[in-house]
């Protein structure tokens, strides 16, 4: 018995994108920059890729730029802004970031002389409108909030947050992690929306460690790392052809019909565990969560034995951010909703390309035999 | 049987798994991550953890890491904290096993399913099953220099029948010589020696600094009455102690003899004021309920302190058969059986004495 229920931490590879990688190993792809039959071949590809990315989202090929996965794209979107404008503004991310914005927000503000300020989120994980709109003046230069939270799937409303930046805020630029939603949503109309937006290969079925920052025309990005000047100086270093190839083939993999799937396991999962385990409740509803990824809260157990005894069942689930293991303290992310109380288990479940409903029903299964093993046992042998 | 062996990375926990492998026991690595702050085991002890995963992986057991930070911070550090901050010296180590190992990480082991669990500790158990006693029974360990009997002496033998210490039986020797025959990646690692949440830079006082004001204070000559000099911290005064307090006119070493949080003063003497037979105890604990008055004991007051006779009497006072060198308030004292000395039969708490001589 085996259920993957972690495709929001990293998704197996597709196999046809197993195949095209393995494919273009084979090809003596040279490095790009090269002067001969071997680099074009790569050229071609890297140029292709981008095109194809640039058309799925919407954007112009120049403003693709490959980096290494989400984190490197968040931290080149926020370095490369902040960097070249004068010190003094502010700058707008949302409460519940994930880390790679939290952090590099804070330390880039630090360096270069920005005020960050962290817009609040309702219970329901969504940012509160209201209060953005209080924070936000022409004082703003940069606002970065996601399209979708990696630890409870809520789908942030980046289209009234845009909005509302536009009006009271004319020349910030607005930039989105939409790591975690590029696999759920319709990822043109949030790019339409913003300046910037991130995105990682491997959260979509395709490989760990290839990535891109997608800029709009316009956009100025200082360069983060610098050397033989790739991507039009923004991030030097030899681009990963095979890793642009499959990130574009990862986005084009993605589709509606796989939403829709998903939404019926996760429904079957919600339905099933709320059935079976009392004191669970279910975090961000239907209605404001993307299809693949379902959060609970179970009362009276801890989420590190859950996670072990599903572990031990064959289920793969997790705490919400990978970052954090080992640390019992609630996330940032709960603490900014108010949950994951001492004595409760946060966990969830994401879902992916791959999954299907015999791994739903055995996650209903270990989980409700986890839970009431560890409700029914206070750790004293009689 | 299915074991949690907790794993620091360091020799004696790797041993202590590779033994019960080859016992036939299915083992899980565990390393608990027990501090959020600074370490100098590095960061939140991350070397710790990964030394503990890179033996784990030579041995091809599964490895895990607990987070108990919340309970370690309310069982050991906090307390750590209160207790310096009434003038003594208490014993961290000694209510984490307590409260962490030998509590809060073997209850989650049981709730997981675990039939036991494993430390590389040395001492030496004999389950309910092996002895004429209805309880799991706590020995010294045959390696007289590393035994760690004294530092277990307040798990409860509840634990203690299904807990495993497979190192009891061997000298730190024989732990090495099979250490190398596995080749472990860290069979180098030095053993642990200090307070793992205070780092060698700062010490206690700077730790102590950023939780609680520290108090300055007197130091008053015991014999003369006379104000001698001045402490900038009485928290981190330790009875016992005689580094930063120098040398009486006679050029004799002085020693402290008490801290007292009351009055703000350090009394100071020579090595024959510290001198004490009786030891009053507070929060003792006997495995069998408690002895009637005058009966023999040996006891142990520091972890590698020698046996000592004493005789336990009324009101949680205890008579020590020669005067020793006062024991700070907030240390351990273990009692071990009359005969042999190495049976462990209880512990306590050294309590605060207004008078001290």
């Amino acid at each position: 018995m085996a259920a993957y229920l972690d495709h929001a931490a990293t998704s197996p590879i597709r196999p046809e994108i197993a195949a095209l990688i393995s494919h273009l190993h084979d090809q003596n792809l040279g490095n790009p920059s090269g002067k001969h039959g071997a680099a074009r071949r790569a050229t071609a590809i890297l140029d292709s890729s981008r095109e194809e990315i640039a058309l799925i989202v919407g954007g112009d090929p120049g403003g693709v730029i490959f980096t290494s996965g989400g984190t490197e794209s968040d931290n080149l979107a926020i370095f490369g802004i902040l960097q070249r404008l004068e010190k003094g503004g502010k700058v707008v991310i949302s409460q519940i970031e994930h880390r790679a914005v939290l952090v590099s927000a804070q330390e880039a503000c630090d360096q270069f002389g920005f005020e960050l300020v962290k817009a609040p989120v309702g219970a329901d994980g969504v940012v509160d409108i209201d209060r953005l709109n209080d924070l936000m003046d022409e004082s703003v230069v940069l606002v970065s909030i996601m399209a979708s939270n990696n630890e409870l799937g809520t789908i942030e409303p980046i289209s009234e947050i845009s909005k509302i930046v536009r009006k009271m805020s004319p020349h910030a630029i607005v930039h989105s992690d939409a790591v975690q939603a590029a696999g759920w949503l319709p990822i043109g109309e949030i790019f339409n929306e913003v300046d910037m937006i991130s995105l990682s290969a491997h959260k979509l079925g395709g490989p760990v460690g290839v990535g891109a920052l997608v800029t709009k025309k316009g956009v100025t990005i200082a360069p983060h790392n610098h050397g033989g000047g790739q991507e039009r100086g923004r991030r030097s270093g030899t681009v990963d052809v095979v890793g642009a190839a499959s990130l574009s083939a990862a986005l084009k993999a993605v589709n509606a019909s796989e939403w829709a799937k998903a939404l019926t396991l996760t429904q079957s999962l919600e339905k099933g565990l709320r059935e079976n385990i009392k004191g669970l409740e279910v975090t961000v509803s239907q209605d404001k969560r993307v299809s693949g990824t379902l959060h609970v809260i179970i009362q009276g157990v801890e989420g590190e034995e859950v996670l072990f005894l599903l572990d031990e069942y064959g289920v793969a689930a997790s705490a919400g951010s990978a970052c954090s293991s080992g640390s019992i303290a609630p996330s940032h992310v709960l603490q900014a909703i108010g949950a994951g109380q001492s004595g409760t288990a946060a966990i969830r479940f994401s879902l992916g390309w791959s999954s299907n409903q015999d791994e739903i029903n055995e996650a209903i299964v270990a989980t409700t035999k986890a839970v009431e093993q560890l409700r029914s046992s206070t750790g004293i042998p009689k | 049987m299915k074991i949690a062996v907790g794993m620091s990375g360091g020799v004696d926990s790797s041993v202590a798994a590779a033994l019960l492998m080859e016992q036939g026991h299915e083992v899980i690595g565990v390393t608990l991550k027990l501090w959020g702050g600074l370490s100098d085991s590095g960061c939140c002890s991350v070397s710790d953890v990964e030394d503990a995963r890179r033996v784990a992986l030579r041995l091809g057991i599964d490895h895990h890491v607990w987070g108990m930070t919340e309970g370690f911070d309310e069982k050991v550090v906090d307390p750590y904290v209160e207790s310096h901050a009434i003038g003594e010296t208490p014993n961290p180590c000694i209510e984490c096993n307590r409260h962490i190992k030998f509590d809060a990480m073997f209850k989650r082991a049981m709730r997981l399913g675990f039939d036991a669990i494993a430390t590389g500790h040395y001492a030496r158990v004999e389950k309910s099953s092996d002895s004429s006693s209805d309880r799991a029974r706590l020995f010294r360990s045959v390696d007289q220099l590393k035994d760690q009997s004294y530092v277990l002496s307040g798990t409860d033998p509840k634990v203690l029948e299904h807990t495993f210490f497979p190192l009891g039986a061997m000298t730190k020797d024989e732990v090495r010589q099979v250490a190398a025959k596995l080749n472990f990646p860290t069979a180098a690692k030095p053993d642990s020696q200090d307070v793992c949440f205070i780092l060698a830079t700062g010490g206690r006082k700077e730790f102590l600094e950023e939780r609680i004001p520290l108090t300055p204070g007197k130091l008053v000559d015991h014999a003369t009455g006379e104000v001698v000099g001045e402490v900038p911290a009485l928290e981190v005064m330790t009875v016992g102690q005689r580094r930063e307090i120098g040398h009486d006119s006679e050029g004799q070493r002085r020693y402290v003899l008490d801290v007292n949080m009351k009055s703000k003063e350090v009394r100071i003497g020579r090595l024959e004021h510290l001198l004490d037979k009786t030891l009053k105890l507070r929060d003792v604990n006997f495995f069998d309920g408690f002895p009637q008055d005058g009966t023999p004991f040996i006891v142990q007051v520091s972890a590698h302190g020698k046996p000592l006779e004493a005789i336990w009497t009324e009101n949680g006072v205890i008579e020590l058969s020669q005067a020793q060198r006062r024991v700070a308030s907030g240390q351990t004292v273990a009692f071990y059986d009359a005969e042999s000395g190495t049976e462990v039969l209880g512990g306590g708490i050294v309590d605060r004495r207004e008078s001290i001589i």
